[in-house]
């Protein structure tokens, strides 16, 4: 591969020699070059048109508002009309060739309305031809981002799209216009560059990205046929051009981290307090000591107090310090920091008359904000586009990309004593700065009591650890992909199109051999006469290896054209054929590993009981021997076509069939037809309309259908072999499942109503559009009728899912571009505004004897009825004036009786208390510019859902589960009036579902409503510093923090169950090009 | 003209692609799956005896069957609702729950679906012709003794003039749990039976290496029980007559060693291992209305045991003042309910009988008593009554079949001719609960959960 890839390189930069002698000489003859500029911004205007006199167009300017020009002497002189929507329009007279670029100042028209070009990954169309619903993200939205993955960049940006957090840490999941599946994948289906991606978003330099375009409805989505059911993001990667002189640009950009404060987290009650529970535990004998079992730091000083190993004095003093020690404290300066992150890029673009080319490297690294925890990655891309002959042209492109991940830094949750959690009191160092051991998987007198023998070692250091072991992630992809366009009559292109990727990922580990992970485990090994088992040496694990390899090919024949000049038409056919399959290998760990001599041993023996320290038996962990593989396998074929009467009517329709060997036996089940059509009126282009003010008025109307996939479930009968049993002895099999003949694809049907305007020249322009997904044939667990053979109490067997259920989703989203311009002040602002509501339609749920399974955070059972984000919560009756505990209503009668309470409770009773997305959300987003200095900000809201806020659990404090609401808790009568925390069980009461009445109560759920000042950011762009080069720097500053939220406890409704807050974020970049 | 010849080409193209997709699209995705396909598969599939054979659907016949008593204490405390509810024939039998019956004779109606339709589809040059012949002549049987088994608990008794309107059960052909059928009249069901019987016959070799396999005469034995319950006696003696072609050797219980019996050592073989009077090992669960923790002998049952009829010595054992049931085939609690070689001397008997030869059916009877007997206790039967052979026959019938699930069938089909009909009578709590013959509580009902999502037409 990597031989393949250096050829590769080879070739490409053969190319660039070659292209660049090509439009040298060119140069000598009649071909020159066209910059067109902003005036003011001083930036090229892409999509510039050049007409000659007779209105016909010669050229079209490209990125950074190239376009070459080839002349001859005799057309001199030559007169052109330059022109683009929102600018003036400019009548350019050339009386002389020009030796180097002729630069066209373009001034802007006021209230100036931007082209847009969207591109669904099979074609682009101009957005006055589109009937679906797009959303159009250009580059700049999402380079100056820098140190964020791909689609976080798009938050507050795209129309639609919603991050939906799981409240713990920064890891989400994407959602486009809501939900429209159960148990299946919800993200959205991405395209790159044509191509379905299933590859890592890190994989992606984020510079070499032209646009991205979401399909959210199904006239936009359909052509991605039976997976494009969640949306598609389509992103396009920049490209050479042909005749344009080569531009190096080259860009460096950091981000830094605030460090993470872990104040914010109230789940947590400090030493003083923990050691108070820990000590009355102690005293009513709820610590067993035996010799080994490791106990907490506290509970050790206690027994030495106890056996008179300590005096009283003594123990007061250890005591002191303790109460004194705050682990936060301690990680907050041994184990965290702010987190940095680099980037730099550079590329390098232009083409010659025969060829193009777009080069890009990259390298990103960046420190995490736990120390130790670092990554890295190196990122080339490659393309080229020949034009073999007038009719032929030929692209070629290449990519590679390696990560690498060193996770191995060590965070607060490593802290943890085994089965005593976290202790608030432990320290790294005393307090001469001296690594104190950490006591974590044995009795500290058990280590002790070893120190003379002749075992290892046998004291944890985590501070030395952290050094001691070496942990790589790494993942690598390769690419290529070629592209073959014969163009033939006037209207058509005949497009063969291949894709390979091939990307493998492995995590190495290595431990040194003074590592406690390999001192551990050659003591627990060493035999009763210190003979060993495990050597003393580096152990390497070599984690599984998966490769995948992906390939796809595509036949495809475009028609554009127009009739007439009134009637223009775009069809294209086509059929794909795609393939991925991933192999995974299973690990292999080295034991007596050196790094030096890279030897090491494996042969053990696997199958001995071994007598192991400090107690029972073990056996050296077995090899895994398991292989997997699997492979995906998608058909299609499509066709799509578009007419439009005089730009006014527009009717677009597409057909496409997907098969997949995911699904039924039955040929007709294996793939899906899916359709969908539209139309769109532009009523301002009318006769009879005639509003001045009002610019642009259009509807479109579009309805149609696409997919999703769930490959978790098979419709292959499965057996396992076992063997056999008395009388006979004949080995058999069991059937596990009878597999599902009828398995398919959910089908999401979308209807789309649309309305774009523009007021007072482009002043006010927008779109408002209402959508409702009618999502059938959802996989879900269902009931069976027992005759079929499927039985579990009415209930499927686990695991045995069909497609019956359905949902229901539906929105609004509205987008609103206000921009103006006085004087040199250009000023430009966004709207968005969405809302999604879903409900689950038909869906068989199990009857739940016990309510407390609605109650489950990870997963609420789906629900016929309501929507799948449903949030329940008990009624809450206050607290009881004599014990401070929660009161419940029994037949109307209060009581304390919370067996009785839940488990007589039926559904009905539940309280439904929100959702816990966001139905409503939007973001306002202001560009101010004046000359070559630009300000923006963007403020982002979510609206309408609710969080549980996290609180005490009564008498669980001597189980660990602790809140900094214990202070507000019930402690005496009359409380009940004050708060609403209930009082804390003492020691040794366990009350049956009391921390539930309270924590599952209504009183704790949260509206999460919340505004945030998202970004603000400042920029600065010259092109006249060096000649005509460009140099572009931006600042600017991401989580500035919560201007508004719902809740009253400083809680981010985002982060409610986080042990720290989003902290905020500096970017700072540079990027120039020459 | 030309570009458009160069799409047509493309066109034809792709249409020849096409083609091939079926099989592009034909693998398996999780290539660890274990996806049967080969004849071993299939093999392997149908050797899970212990599922297969075992946990037949019996338990609602023996439950409600006059075989055993229960005092209220060992009545209470019966686990589920419809071992204590069919004991009474209460009209709410399962509660809401589930029909272990139906969901086991299902259950194993699905196996053979997917067994019969897979081996159907597999290459003809992937046969192997006897094993695949055996695996799908198997496979019926399963399927035809299955339903012959949940015919009797959930359906009428066969009555031929007006069978084609009485209800029979859903006949499942597919696997595919999303297919939906609806009851079929109970004509239909036997003929379902026996069409797969003779499938099964005809694919069945004479001999297998276990009796847990079925054989041809596993499936003529079916056959004459089938054609008994339908009437038709010639055909059922034709068929007893095929079994007894292969097989005619009973087990003289003279010489089982009666000293050596006890809870710990029973009188038969484990799993039938050996037994040569079985024709086709099956049994029930080990339910717990006659496990030996609640059981006791009915007296009145007992003393129908005449002196020197070895079956009470050898069928009955004391155990903690209690006289329990060790006589099963299987060896062990559980009940066997297969088919075994006494009770095709029954069926031919009851032929004979019945076709007024009667002299040559009480010579049947005479030869089955002959091994149950001690020998010097032992007096041939003689009569020229059809009604006293009768009445011995149902006698026989009734020791002979003790506790091997066809009680109930028996006193449904009997309940037929007025002379032989028998109301049943339980006293539970001091409540006495009676079965008149003909009383709509001799069809047990579908259970709830398959009326409610399969849409059947309750009993």
């Amino acid at each position: 591969m990597k031989i393949y890839l250096y050829v590769l390189t080879l070739v490409f930069m053969l190319q660039v020699s070659a292209s660049i002698r090509v439009y040298s000489q060119d140069k000598q003859g009649r071909s020159f070059h066209v910059q067109v500029l902003d005036e003011d911004t001083r930036e090229g205007i892409q999509g510039v048109t050049l007409r000659s006199e007779n209105g016909q167009i010669v050229r079209v300017t490209i990125e950074n508002g190239y376009t070459d020009l080839v002349l001859g002497k005799e057309q001199l002189p030559f007169i052109f009309l330059v022109g683009h929507l929102g600018y003036r329009e400019q009548e350019l007279k050339i009386d002389l060739i020009p030796d180097t670029t002729l630069i066209v100042l373009l001034s802007k028209a006021d209230n100036a309305i931007e082209e847009v070009v969207l591109s669904t990954g099979m074609y682009s169309l101009p957005k006055e031809r589109a009937t679906g619903s797009f959303t159009y993200i250009d580059q700049k939205e999402i380079a100056e981002r820098p140190g964020m993955d791909l689609i976080a960049r798009l938050e507050g940006v795209a129309n639609g799209l919603q991050l939906v957090r799981n409240g713990i840490d920064d890891s989400y999941s994407v959602r486009i216009r809501g939900v429209s599946t159960i148990e299946s994948n919800e993200s959205p289906l991405i395209v790159l560059d044509g191509f379905v991606y299933e590859g890592e978003l890190a994989h992606i330099n984020p510079n070499d990205i032209q646009d991205i375009t979401l399909l959210k409805d199904a006239a936009a989505a359909s052509i991605w046929g039976a997976r494009a059911g969640n949306g598609v993001i389509v992103i396009r990667t920049k490209k050479g051009h042909l005749h344009r002189q080569p531009i190096l640009s080259a860009n460096i950009s950091s981000s830094i981290v605030d460090q993470p404060d872990f104040t914010y987290n109230r789940s947590w009650l400090p030493s003083r307090e923990v050691m108070g529970f820990q000590k009355e535990m102690f005293e009513k004998g709820a610590y067993r000591e035996t010799v080994h079992t490791v106990l907490p730091e506290y509970i050790e000083l206690l027994i030495q107090r106890r056996d008179g190993l300590i005096s009283d004095e003594e123990f007061s003093k250890k005591e002191a310090l303790l109460q004194k020690a705050d682990v936060l404290g301690e990680a907050s300066k041994h184990l965290y920091r702010p987190a940095v992150s680099n980037q730099y890029a550079a590329s390098l673009r232009g083409g010659s008359g025969f060829n193009s080319y777009y080069y890009s490297l990259a390298y990103h690294d960046s420190k995490e904000e736990v120390i130790g925890n670092s990554s890295s990655s190196i990122l080339l891309n490659l393309s080229n586009e020949f034009a073999l002959s007038p009719y032929i042209s030929l692209s070629l492109n290449g990519g590679y990309s390696r990560q690498n991940v060193r996770p191995g830094g060590l965070k607060l949750t490593d802290l943890a004593v085994r089965g005593y959690g976290i202790q608030p009191y432990t320290r790294l160092l005393d307090e001469n700065g001296n690594q104190l051991p950490f006591i974590r998987d044995l009795r500290v007198s058990y280590l002790q009591d070893n120190e003379q023998s002749e075992l290892l070692d046998w004291y944890l250091y985590p501070l030395e650890e952290r050094n001691l072991i070496q942990n790589r992630q790494m993942e690598s992809q390769i690419k290529f992909d070629g592209k073959f366009e014969w163009r033939f009559l006037k209207s058509g292109r005949f497009n063969l199109l291949y894709q390979i990727v091939e990307s493998s990922g492995q995590s190495i580990t290595e431990y040194d051999k003074d590592s406690y992970f390999v001192r551990d485990m050659v003591n627990r090994f060493t035999q009763a006469d210190y003979t060993r088992i495990i050597p003393h040496g580096g152990i390497l694990e070599s984690g599984t290896l998966s490769k995948t390899v992906s390939q796809t090919g595509r036949v495809q024949v475009n028609f554009d054209g127009a009739i007439a000049q009134k009637l223009r038409y775009h069809l294209y056919a086509g059929t794909d054929i795609r393939e991925r399959k991933n192999a995974v290998s299973p690990s292999i760990r080295t034991y007596n590993y050196s790094p030096e001599t890279l030897t090491g041993q494996r042969a053990f023996d696997y199958n001995t009981w071994y007598p192991a320290r400090p107690s029972g038996s073990i056996m050296v962990s077995n090899p895994h021997a398991n292989h997997q593989l699997f492979i995906d396998r998608y058909f299609s074929w499509f066709g799509n076509g578009a007419v439009s009467y005089e730009d006014k009517y527009v009717l677009s329709s597409s057909l496409r069939w997907d098969g997949s060997n995911l699904f039924g036996v039955k040929a007709n089940q294996k793939g899906t037809l899916l359709a969908s059509s539209g139309v769109s009126w532009d009523i301002s282009k009318e006769n009879f309309f005639s509003l001045d003010y009002l610019n642009l008025l259009k509807a479109r109307v579009t309805y149609g259908s696409s997919g999703n996939v769930n490959t978790s479930v098979s419709h292959f009968p499965t057996i396992s072999h076992t063997s056999g049993r008395a009388p006979t002895f004949l080995p058999y099999a069991n059937v596990n499942s009878v597999g599902n003949p009828n398995l398919k694809w959910e089908k999401v049907k979308t209807l789309n109503l649309g309305l774009d305007f523009s007021f007072h020249n482009g002043f006010i322009r927008g779109s408002f559009e209402y959508y409702l997904k009618y999502a059938n044939d959802l996989i879900g667990e269902a009931y069976f009728d027992p005759t079929t053979g499927i039985n579990n109490d009415g209930l499927s067997v686990q695991g045995f899912k069909i497609n019956y259920a359905n949902m229901m989703t539906r929105g609004v989203d509205l987008n609103l571009d206000i921009s103006s311009r006085i004087g040199r002040v250009s000023w430009s602002s966004k709207l968005l505004f969405s809302y999604t509501g879903n409900e689950i339609t038909k869906y068989n749920t199990p009857e739940i004897s016990n309510v407390t399974y609605y109650l489950n955070q990870r997963s609420v059972p789906p629900k016929e009825g309501v929507s799948k984000d449903i949030v329940y919560a008990y009624p809450w009756y206050g607290l009881s004036n004599e014990n401070g505990l929660p009161l419940v209503k029994i037949d109307g009668d209060y009581s304390q009786d919370y067996t009785k309470w839940i488990t007589t409770m039926e559904y009905d009773d539940l309280l439904v208390a929100g959702v816990n997305v966001a139905p409503y959300f939007g973001s306002v987003s202001t560009a101010l510019s004046w000359r070559n200095v630009g300000f923006h900000f963007l403020i982002g809201g979510k609206f309408g859902h609710v969080f549980r806020r996290q609180s005490i659990s009564s008498g669980n404090e001597y189980a660990r589960l602790y809140h900094t609401d214990y202070y507000q808790r019930w402690q005496k009568p009359g409380d009940e009036l004050l708060t609403n925390v209930p009082a804390a069980t003492p020691y040794g009461v366990n009350i049956m579902y009391l921390p539930s009445a309270y924590l599952d109560a209504e009183l704790l759920v949260e509206s999460a409503s919340y505004i945030q000042l998202q970004e603000v950011g400042l920029r600065y762009s010259n092109n006249r510093i060096f000649g005509h080069n460009t140099i572009t720097v931006f600042a600017s500053v991401r989580n500035l923090g919560i201007l508004w939220a719902a809740n009253e406890y400083n809680i981010h409704p985002e982060y409610h169950q986080a042990t720290y807050a989003p902290k905020k974020r500096f970017n700072l970049g540079l990027n120039l090009s020459f | 003209m030309k570009n458009c010849i160069k799409l047509m080409c493309f066109i034809t193209l792709g249409i020849c692609f096409c083609s091939c997709v079926d099989d592009f699209l034909n693998v398996k995705q999780d290539a660890s799956i274990v996806t049967p396909n080969t004849i071993e598969d299939y093999n392997a599939i149908l050797n899970n005896f212990s599922y297969l054979n075992g946990q037949t659907s019996h338990e609602l016949g023996v439950i409600g069957s006059d075989e055993y008593i229960l005092d209220d204490n060992a009545w209470r405390a019966l686990p589920t609702p419809y071992m204590r509810n069919g004991y009474i024939w209460s009209s709410n039998v399962y509660e809401g729950l589930v029909s272990v019956d139906w969901n086991n004779g299902f259950e194993r109606i699905k196996v053979a679906n997917l067994v019969i339709e897979n081996l159907e589809k597999m290459d003809n040059q992937d046969k192997n012709e006897s094993e695949w012949n055996r695996i799908y002549g198997a496979a019926h049987f399963l399927r035809a003794i299955k339903y012959y088994e949940l015919a009797q608990l959930f359906c009428e008794t066969f009555k031929p003039e007006i069978a084609s309107n009485q209800l029979g059960l859903p006949l499942r052909t597919e696997s595919n749990v999303t297919s939906q059928y609806s009851r079929s009249s109970l004509l239909e069901t036997y003929q379902f039976i026996i069409d797969d019987l003779l499938i099964a016959e005809s694919h069945l070799p004479v001999n297998a290496i276990t009796n847990l396999r079925p054989i041809k005469s596993s499936v003529y034995g079916l056959l004459a029980k089938t054609y008994l319950l339908m009437e038709e006696y010639e055909v059922a003696e034709a068929y007893a007559n095929e079994v007894l072609k292969y097989h005619t050797e009973l087990i003289d219980y003279n010489g089982i060693d009666l000293e050596s019996i006890s809870v710990n050592s029973l009188p038969f073989p484990e799993m039938g291992d050996g037994n040569k009077e079985i024709l086709y090992f099956s049994s029930t669960t080990s339910l717990r209305n006659v496990h030996f923790s609640t059981f006791k002998a009915d007296t009145n049952f007992l003393n129908l045991l005449e002196i020197g009829d070895l079956r009470r010595a050898i069928y009955f054992i004391d155990f903690n003042d209690n006289i329990i049931f060790g006589g099963s085939y299987t060896g062990g609690v559980n009940l066997f309910s297969g088919i075994a070689l006494g009770e095709v001397y029954l069926i031919r008997a009851e032929c004979r009988i019945r076709l007024e030869r009667i002299q040559d059916g009480v010579d049947d009877l005479n030869f089955l008593r002959k091994h149950r007997f001690d020998h010097r206790h032992y007096i041939p039967l003689q009569t020229g009554s059809y009604l006293e052979a009768m009445e011995w026959l149902i006698r026989e019938r009734r020791l002979e079949l003790y506790l091997r699930g066809s009680r109930w069938e028996d006193l449904k089909r009997f309940n037929k001719e007025k002379q032989f009909a028998q109301t049943l009578e339980r006293i539970v709590e001091g409540k006495k609960y009676t079965l008149p013959p003909n009383d709509p509580k001799w069809v047990w009902p579908l259970p709830d959960k398959a009326i409610e999502l399969g849409g059947y037409e309750q009993n």
